[in-house]
């Protein structure tokens, strides 16, 4: 049994008894351009992270024993830094890197198998993601959690100040 | 007073184990004894009722106390800590590649010859 949520575009699943997580897309591009898009740094940072946050490319070493890192830097806050090294490149449909945040997990690092699968005219992104660990993972998602309930409250505040009579 | 944490530890805990996933499944089609929960597998009582307690101390399942019988039955809210996670998480792919996509759409809609790459580094947008 696999938790799963799917909706809309994009389908995740979590293996309740392996450290793994797998996501599933289909774009609408062909696989040519989509390799293009996720192996060219240039494209890489124009869509990387979240609206409004600046991401640079430090380093995208695309060859395997090649080093990756990106920073976003995060509006009144500390700038993450997303970095890992590739380990297998099979061009147009398969990468193999790690993926690691400076400074977090004591330096483990998740191993992330990315393929593309060619359907006409559109594309089968998947990524499977393997935590070093089951508790790193759950880790992952009890901080996860934790960071969504504290949001919930932020949230929950805001409004209630919203509706007090003397609100501005 | 257990974390968020420890519950969602618990409740991996508890579904990592095929035979316990196979009770659950079981339960999600209605209150059932324990001695017909252990009828499918090649177990005793007593291994089920261990696998039980497990559930039970996950807050997956709830046992009724008639003394002979004890019920049990799933409770669905259990899951809800993991469901929520999985959608926080899947919202985040969802994002990430729906800025892909649009992306992509950008690339294909350019006309052939007219460079696309932006430089190395992005400005944030309000």
């Amino acid at each position: 049994m696999t938790v799963a949520a799917t909706k809309a575009r994009t389908a995740v699943e979590v293996s309740p008894s392996e450290p793994v997580v797998t996501i599933a897309r289909t774009l609408s591009a062909p696989r040519a351009l989509v390799w293009r898009a996720i192996s060219e740094p240039e494209h890489v940072v124009a869509w990387w992270g979240p609206r409004g946050y600046a991401n640079t490319v430090a380093a995208y070493d695309f060859r395997p024993g090649g080093k990756w890192s990106i920073r976003t830097d995060i509006p009144g806050g500390p700038s993450v830094v997303f970095l890992g090294e590739f380990r297998e490149i099979v061009a147009p449909e398969k990468i193999v890197r790690t993926f690691g945040m400076a400074g977090m997990w004591d330096g483990r690092h998740s191993v992330e198998t990315l393929t593309l699968q060619a359907d006409g005219d559109r594309t089968v992104y998947r990524v499977t993601a393997r935590f070093p660990n089951r508790a790193d993972l759950e880790a992952m998602i009890a901080s996860g959690m934790e960071r969504g309930m504290n949001e919930g409250f932020e949230r929950l505040d805001e409004l209630l100040a919203s509706l007090l009579p003397d609100a501005a | 007073m257990p974390t968020a944490s420890d519950r969602l530890s618990a409740t991996f805990s508890a579904l990592a184990d095929p035979t316990r996933r196979a009770i659950l499944a079981r339960l999600a089609l209605g209150e059932t004894s324990v001695t017909e929960l252990a009828e499918p597998f090649a177990m005793s009582l007593p291994a089920i009722s261990k696998h039980l307690k497990v559930l039970e101390h996950a807050g997956l399942i709830a046992r009724g106390r008639e003394a002979q019988w004890r019920p049990c039955r799933i409770e669905a809210q259990a899951l809800k800590p993991v469901d929520d996670w999985l959608e926080d998480y899947r919202r985040l792919w969802e994002e990430r590649l729906d800025r892909l996509d649009a992306y992509l759409q950008k690339l294909q809609a350019a006309p052939p010859g007219k460079p696309v790459a932006r430089a190395a580094k992005k400005k944030p947008r309000a």
